[in-house]
């Protein structure tokens, strides 16, 4: 990543969870990852003035609670949040799914492949993609 | 206007005269009263004047006191009188006066001073009493009286002069006066007189020649022969008269036009018209009235002998041509001479109700009867009389009569088609009721069917909305199933992958093949499920149907495969545009074009794609020069999972052929396959035309 600023993955699955934070040390992404469980933990990391600035959320879709459209539209309609880039990271290819996030303004929707290597090129796009990509400050 | 100015001239002038002579007179009779007046002054005067002298001599003789009183009395009387008279003589005899009542004074006093006396008289001077002087004095005195006395009677004649003159006078004056009036008189009336008299008369002229219809002859034709300044009430008479009689003269002309062209109408109508006259008929009514019988219609209706003699008052004055056409006469005298050919017996019975109507009193009546023509015949005619309020009195009536004789005889069919029809009817009816009888029994199947449908409906209905709920519960738990499943499966690849990174040290060969192992299990796993997923929402989702160009279609499906270099795909003809959804057709072709390609054996592969026309069917064809598929299998392995080769050698989900069946079945085609062992493959498959637009060029 482009900043040091930390990156937030909401993910409930706690294999998935390994392997994002998995493939970024083999990507030698050395941003801290900071890692919650679902939409309203993660409102409340988000709110929480301690926490320092964000530089990227990865948001898994399905997760208990709070799923990720529901955190999207809270977190997309807070004047705050809505500024820090959102990727959402998940197994879903339904075309609904894909339309909401995209009407609530993700910056990118991949799909979670099952071979782990697949999976690292992935987070290696994102990666690369958001060091080029220029962020408000 | 002249006229009644003459007349007001005339009695102004005579007025005027009147006047006149009025004044003349009352001067007459003012002068006559002042001439008498003096005439009585000196009347008065002489009387006094003897009075006076009587009066002297009585004082003179006995000297009363009573005598002087008298004797101022009547001198005071002489000065009042000699004022009156006239002035001429006024100062004679006041002079006269005055010397008497000086010489009166003398006497009384005995004062003879400064006396002049004549020359035989003189004064003793005992001038008391000398007769002589008192004589003398009283002579004096006597003198002066005598000298008022002429003084009087000269005023009296004079008068009398005077009366005799105005008397002749006036009596001339009247005189000429009353003749002048006279003549005024004569003519003005002379000339008012004529002035009437002699226009009136031509105006009754007139009238008698109006009364006896000669108005051309009226000399009060002339209207420009009276000036229009000389206008008087008789000529503004005249001149309406004239314009009367103008006006007259254009009301008769068009009175005898409108009668003439009513007689030409008479004439030539083509309907048969009727003068006659029934005034005798009114008559016979009024006796009726007489003989006390009130309801006379009810006494027609009772006596028919009172029609029959009727029937004969009636008299036709007139017909027209149109009648003898009718009743086939040759002249007018022909026919009114033959009417009871006309009227035959059958008419009588209208005739009562024609009748009845004039006795109440209408002013039409119309009925159809039957009359006979002169040459024997019958004919039905619709008669139509006309006896209006108005010409009552006159006792006229028109008649017109229309001959119906065909009308009726064209009734007279139409009742016996009517009757003919009402038996139609009635039999067509009856069979009707039979009819519809069994409908009604049909009716109740069908309602039955009805209801048995309407029953299928809801259960259609009910197992459609199962069926939704259902699909939607699918597609959850497709959708469910496959995350949740795939979810394990990922974790199991990963950790697999780490450890065998992490620990790869720990590992040997044959370790290292078995977690590679897990892993293309896991991969088949999720191939699975991806496969099921997609079997499952085949027919749940609705594609967009389109007009898909199955060239370009086949092309991008065979670049996105990117067969190997040993393998050629061709397209064999031209292949069809057909209406259809792209994302089930790129399925299809890629299932099979892609089995194709997988299961290829030779170094040289050759797939060929065509497609034939035929009745409402495009037929599709898939070939190979592949290994070819036994006979026993070809139902097989259209089956869901079916493989030919074990997974281990061919990955292959098993689902390829199963989705093709379905997705041609979903648009009620077939699909099938010919091919032996060693020989090659071929697929076809057929997809009904859905109206496709006309590709052939």
């Amino acid at each position: 990543m482009r900043s040091t600023k930390p990156i937030l993955l909401v993910e409930d699955d706690q294999v998935d969870a390994m392997t994002v934070k998995r493939a970024l040390k083999d990507i030698k992404v050395t941003n801290r990852l900071d890692i919650v469980n679902n939409g309203e933990e993660a409102l409340i990391f988000l709110r929480n003035p301690e926490n320092e600035q964000l530089g990227i959320i990865l948001l898994d879709l399905n997760m208990p609670r709070m799923n990720g459209i529901e955190f999207l539209e809270i977190a997309k309609s807070d004047d705050d949040l809505k500024k820090i880039p959102i990727v959402v990271l998940t197994t879903s290819k339904e075309e609904q799914d894909k339309v909401d996030s995209f009407n609530l303004g993700v910056a990118g929707y991949m799909i979670k492949p099952v071979d782990y290597l697949k999976f690292v090129e992935v987070i290696k796009t994102i990666d690369l993609y958001w060091s080029l990509s220029e962020l408000p400050d | 206007m002249r006229i009644s100015a003459k007349l007001y001239l005339s009695t102004i002038i005579a007025t005027g005269l009147i006047c006149l002579l009025t004044f003349f007179v009352s001067q007459y009779s003012r002068k006559v009263t002042t001439a008498q007046q003096k005439a009585d002054i000196a009347n008065q005067l002489v009387r006094q004047a003897t009075h006076l002298n009587i009066i002297l001599d009585e004082y003179l003789s006995y000297r009363y006191e009573r005598s002087e009183q008298q004797w101022q009395k009547v001198s005071s009387a002489l000065f009042e009188l000699a004022e009156k008279l006239p002035p001429a003589n006024t100062d004679l005899v006041l002079i006269e006066l005055e010397d008497i009542s000086s010489v009166f004074s003398r006497l009384k006093l005995e004062n003879y001073l400064d006396l002049k006396l004549p020359k035989h008289i003189s004064l003793s001077d005992n001038q008391i009493a000398s007769k002589e002087v008192q004589d003398w004095l009283s002579s004096q005195i006597r003198v002066s009286a005598d000298n008022i006395l002429s003084i009087a009677f000269s005023l009296s004649l004079q008068t009398s002069k005077e009366i005799k003159t105005i008397n002749q006078s006036t009596f001339s004056t009247v005189l000429w006066f009353s003749i002048l009036l006279i003549l005024l008189l004569i003519t003005s009336s002379v000339l008012i007189i004529r002035g009437i008299t002699k226009p009136l008369l031509a105006l009754v002229e007139d009238v008698e020649k109006i009364r006896q219809n000669d108005l051309d002859k009226t000399t009060t034709n002339k209207e420009d022969s009276l000036s229009p300044n000389n206008k008087n009430e008789i000529d503004i008479l005249t001149q309406a008269f004239i314009r009367m009689t103008t006006q007259l003269t254009g009301t008769v002309q068009s009175l005898q036009l409108s009668e003439e062209r009513y007689r030409a109408l008479f004439e030539t109508v083509g309907v048969s018209l009727w003068e006659e006259d029934y005034s005798e008929i009114l008559t016979m009514f009024e006796e009726l009235r007489e003989q006390g019988i009130t309801d006379i219609p009810t006494y027609i209706q009772e006596h028919q002998e009172f029609v029959v003699e009727a029937a004969r008052a009636i008299k036709v004055l007139d017909v027209n041509d149109a009648t003898l056409k009718l009743y086939h006469a040759h002249s007018k005298e022909e026919f009114l001479v033959s009417l009871d050919k006309v009227f035959v017996p059958e008419s009588y019975t209208v005739f009562r109700e024609e009748l009845v109507a004039i006795a109440n009193g209408r002013e039409s009546f119309e009925s159809e009867a039957v009359n006979g023509t002169l040459d024997g015949g019958r004919i039905n005619v619709l008669m139509a009389v006309s006896f209006p309020e108005k010409f009552r009195d006159q006792g006229k009536l028109t008649a017109s009569i229309t001959d119906i004789t065909d009308r009726k005889l064209a009734e007279k069919e139409l009742e016996n088609h009517r009757e003919h029809l009402q038996q139609l009817v009635n039999e067509r009816t009856s069979e009707l009721k039979i009819r519809v009888k069994e409908a009604e029994h049909l009716n109740k199947a069908m309602v039955n069917l009805l209801d048995d449908l309407q029953e299928k409906q809801r259960q259609l209905e009910a197992s459609a909305q199962q069926l939704t709920a259902s699909n939607v519960e699918l597609k959850e738990f497709a959708y469910i199933v496959s995350h949740d499943l795939k979810a394990p499966l990922r974790a199991i690849s990963q950790l697999t992958h780490w450890i065998v990174s992490d620990y790869s040290e720990a590992f040997d060969d044959e370790g290292r093949m078995q977690m590679d192992l897990i892993l293309q299990r896991v991969k088949r796993m999720d191939g699975l499920i991806d496969g099921i997923l997609r079997y499952s929402r085949l027919g749940r989702v609705r594609e967009k149907t389109e007009t898909l160009d199955l060239n370009l279609l086949v092309n991008e499906i065979i670049d996105n495969i990117s067969p190997p270099d040993t393998v050629q795909v061709t397209i064999e003809n031209k292949l069809p545009v057909i209406l259809s959804d792209s994302i089930r057709l790129e399925q299809l072709f890629q299932n099979l074009i892609g089995n194709a390609i997988k299961y290829m054996d030779k170094d040289k592969g050759l797939i060929k794609v065509g497609c034939t026309e035929i009745e409402g069917y495009w037929q599709f064809n898939i070939s190979d020069n592949g290994p070819g598929i036994d006979k026993k299998y070809h139902d097989k392995i259209f089956q869901i999972f079916q493989t030919l080769s074990p997974r281990d050698e061919q990955e292959s989900t098993g689902i390829g052929l199963a989705l093709a069946k379905k997705i041609i079945g979903l648009y009620g085609g077939s699909i099938w396959v010919e091919s032996e062992l060693g020989h090659g493959t071929t697929f076809f498959f057929n997809l009904p035309k859905k109206g496709e637009p006309d590709e052939k060029h």
